[in-house]
């Protein structure tokens, strides 16, 4: 982890643009598109003033959230950095965890948008998060509600009461 | 997914096809050869998009399909003939896949050409022109909304279901009117993540999924992940069938978790089958297994267990834990032993030399009666050591980063660590009774923490310490010179403001700090460690030019206190919040005065912000 303690003897923000499956350019700054696997696994390889990432599956809306993820997670892991890291109790972390609760509660197209776009991407935590809030979706649920929830249409030839 | 990254790393989107994937496209435009250009201008059955190409403004947009195709970990290979016709067909009937159809979002489905092939995945196809569609030619689709343009890029990574056959069963239409909100989105998701989503549920509802429709039969069968919980079950008989059942019926697949949740009443009978669903686990090379055993009788470990070389993690609840003769355990990594006793009461060091890779041991309340406890692990990070342990805790650890001792011993523990370690960067220290032995040997290995928590009674036994400790402290070293973020339990006693001080003063780059004033907590037992009153200095003069967030709990406003919170205001010169929450005691008027007075305090940050709570 850097130190920041000075901001203003930083170097200028680097920054790389991402372009969405639509077409649209997000100029974000590097550290937030390296919490991409992806993208950082190309990184070093790519020359510097070629910094553009063409995200043909990710859409405009998708990568706008996708986008306000990363910056949050990369700026509070700045600020408290040391309560994160620490194993005991922080507000830090909570809080962060708290907005990432409130962050995916979202309808279930932007839910998957969100999750196939982490997952194409590669960012772990978020892939995390997304796939929670699918399992939270499903469980306790009866296979009706499941259906009902995921638009699964019913052409079961098992008998659910036959089983059990 | 690699094929992706290739072409993603060089810049260029170059066709990045699996040479499956080329194959097929071999097929697709025969006439005009299967590389991508030859694809981007032919006039195959896609001849119309040539427009689409032109038309799209993305400076590679030209080979946009070609890298989700990449991507696409697609195993079309399996039946590339059938793919092959099967497009044509589509290509000459379906004015779906003709891209200037597009212009308008099209209200039609495709219906009449989903004649099912026995062998063919036909979603396979309609996945790939629902990709080809919308990867090249974005801009018709700047009309619609969005729900339906994501509907088309999702289609992009179904192909992947393919490989253990897709449950895609709904065949219809991407672009239909309403069907990007009543689409069966989570069948289409791919495999692994499927996967990953059933890992997080209860086995007992991954079963159930197989009622769902006809593409979700077999999917619980192929889940690595298992967490058989008797809590689910009203008869633990049931309980047993059902564990049984999942076992026998599963695909054979290696596992990955298993986790057991044994609660309830077990006779002898089903406390055996559960020794064999353990074997069962370590046949199929399973990596984590977490045993949790609430049902009174011992759960036996199969020796199996403990030579079962895929084992990552080990996690062992309220059981006891006998060590066979021979033991290797080349991959474990995480140990997490909780209320376990051991056989002989001892922590054979048998298991640490079997177990070369461990990074993280966790021993929480477990029967440890031999004299001694030997921890010897040279890859162990994390050591969490939390309940009633021997006399003497030896660790050898050169690597250790993370240390947390919560040590309730009423009697002295003497705790000897082996090396220096250099690594240490988080320590949590509580300590029941002090010994000077472990005082002085925790004292010397947190000076170069990072992160440091430590509990009111340690505070108590180390000021002393401390305070000879670094009186004679030679200038050559600095203790706590990296230290960036303190956590303290505290009474606010004279001593321990004086060590509090003595710590900041010298960790110049403390960048946090916590005090936790627990003062209520030990009321019954005021000056459990009285410590003799040594001279105070006046005046403590140090810059704290790194310190950002103070936060106080409880705070009382006792002089101690307030004396501290000068400091901090007067000489953290970046300081950017100080949280304070009011212990409530009652009077209201006593608490605005206490709080006026600290916002008159003179700060040295101009930015500084004074949050003053009561909870």
């Amino acid at each position: 982890m850097k130190d920041s303690f000075n901001p203003s003897i930083e170097p200028p923000k680097k920054t790389v643009t991402l372009v969405s499956s639509d077409g649209y350019d997000f100029e974000v700054e590097e550290e937030v598109a390296l919490e991409s696997q992806v993208i950082k696994d190309g990184f070093e390889d790519k020359a510097v003033d070629d910094r553009e990432y063409l995200l043909f599956n990710v859409h405009s809306d998708t990568l706008e959230l996708i986008i306000k993820y990363c910056e949050k997670h990369v700026s509070s892991r700045k600020s408290i950095s040391a309560a994160a890291a620490s194993s005991s109790s922080s507000n830090g972390e909570e809080a962060l965890k708290e907005w990432d609760e409130h962050f995916i509660s979202v309808d279930t197209n932007t839910l998957y948008d969100i999750l196939m776009a982490a997952d194409y991407l590669n960012i772990k935590s978020l892939l995390d998060l997304a796939i929670q809030k699918v399992a939270d979706t499903i469980h306790g649920r009866s296979p009706e509600q499941i259906r009902k929830k995921f638009n699964i249409e019913n052409d079961s030839i098992i008998d659910p009461w036959a089983s059990e | 997914m690699t094929n992706f990254q290739n072409s993603f790393a060089s810049g260029a989107f170059v066709p990045g096809f699996g040479s499956s994937t080329s194959s097929v496209l071999g097929e697709f435009g025969s006439s005009t050869g299967a590389t991508c250009t030859g694809f981007g201008s032919s006039s195959s059955p896609f001849g119309s998009t040539n427009t689409a190409f032109g038309a799209s403004s993305s400076p590679s947009s030209g080979f946009t399909f070609t890298t989700a195709f990449g991507q696409s970990s697609s195993p079309l290979g399996t039946t590339p003939s059938h793919f092959g016709v099967q497009t044509s067909l589509f290509g000459g009937s379906n004015p779906a896949v003709q891209l200037p159809a597009f212009s308008q979002p099209p209200t039609q489905s495709t219906p009449s050409i989903f004649i099912r092939h026995p062998s063919l995945h036909w979603e396979e196809v309609i996945c790939h022109l629902k990709l080809f569609n919308s990867g090249l030619a974005p801009s018709p689709f700047d009309g619609m909304n969005s729900n339906t343009q994501s509907a088309g890029l999702f289609q992009s990574t179904a192909p992947s279901l393919g490989q253990t056959g897709s449950i895609v069963e709904q065949t219809g239409s991407t672009f239909g009117e309403n069907s990007s909100l009543e689409m069966n989105r989570i069948s289409a998701l791919p495999m692994p993540i499927i996967y990953h989503i059933l890992s997080f549920l209860p086995t007992k509802e991954v079963v159930r999924t197989c009622v769902l429709s006809k593409g979700w039969i077999n999917i619980w069968s192929s889940v690595p992940s298992f967490h058989f919980n008797s809590r689910l079950f009203r008869y633990m008989k049931t309980f047993i069938k059902f564990v049984d059942s999942v076992l026998f019926l599963r695909d054979g697949s290696d596992m990955q978790n298993v986790s057991l949740s044994i609660v309830g009443s077990f006779d002898n009978v089903d406390v055996s089958r559960i020794k064999e669903w353990i074997t069962y686990a370590v046949r199929h090379n399973v990596q984590v297994l977490d045993i949790e055993n609430g049902c009174g009788r011992n759960i036996q470990l199969t020796p199996h267990l403990f030579t079962c070389e895929s084992l990552r993690e080990f996690k062992l609840f309220n059981n006891s834990l006998s060590l066979p003769l021979r033991i290797w355990l080349p991959s474990l990594k995480v140990v997490h032993l909780i209320s376990v006793s051991l056989k002989d009461g001892q922590l054979d060091e048998a298991l640490f030399s079997a177990s070369p890779s461990l990074e993280t041991l966790v021993l929480v309340n477990c029967n440890i009666t031999s004299g001694i406890l030997t921890i010897s692990a040279s890859q162990l990070k994390n050591l969490n050591l939390k309940g009633n342990f021997p006399s003497s805790i030896v660790v050898s650890a050169l690597n250790l980063i993370s240390l947390k001792l919560n040590i309730t011993n009423s009697v002295p523990v003497n705790i000897i660590f082996n090396g220096n370690l250099k690594l240490l960067s988080d320590a949590n220290i509580d300590l029941k009774v002090d010994s000077s032995v472990s005082t002085t040997q925790l004292i010397s290995i947190v000076k170069n923490v990072r992160y440091l928590t430590v509990s009111t009674l340690f505070v108590q036994s180390i000021a002393v310490e401390l305070q000879k400790d670094l009186a004679t402290q030679k200038c050559s070293e600095t203790p706590f010179s990296n230290l960036k973020w303190l956590k303290i339990g505290t009474l606010f006693s004279k001593d321990e403001v004086i060590l509090i001080n003595h710590i900041l003063m010298h960790s110049t780059e403390i960048e946090s700090v916590f005090l936790v004033n627990d003062a209520g907590k030990f009321d019954g037992l005021k000056n459990i460690a009285q410590v003799e009153q040594y001279e105070v200095k006046e005046g403590y003069k140090y810059k704290l030019s790194h310190l950002k967030l103070v936060e106080i709990e409880g705070f009382r406003g006792s002089e101690n206190e307030m004396e501290l919170v000068n400091l901090f205001l007067e000489n953290a010169i970046v300081l950017e919040k100080m949280i304070i929450f009011l212990r409530n005691f009652g009077d209201e008027q006593e608490m605005m005065k206490v709080g006026r007075k600290l916002l008159t305090q003179p700060r040295a940050s101009l930015t500084a912000g004074i949050m003053y709570w009561r909870i």
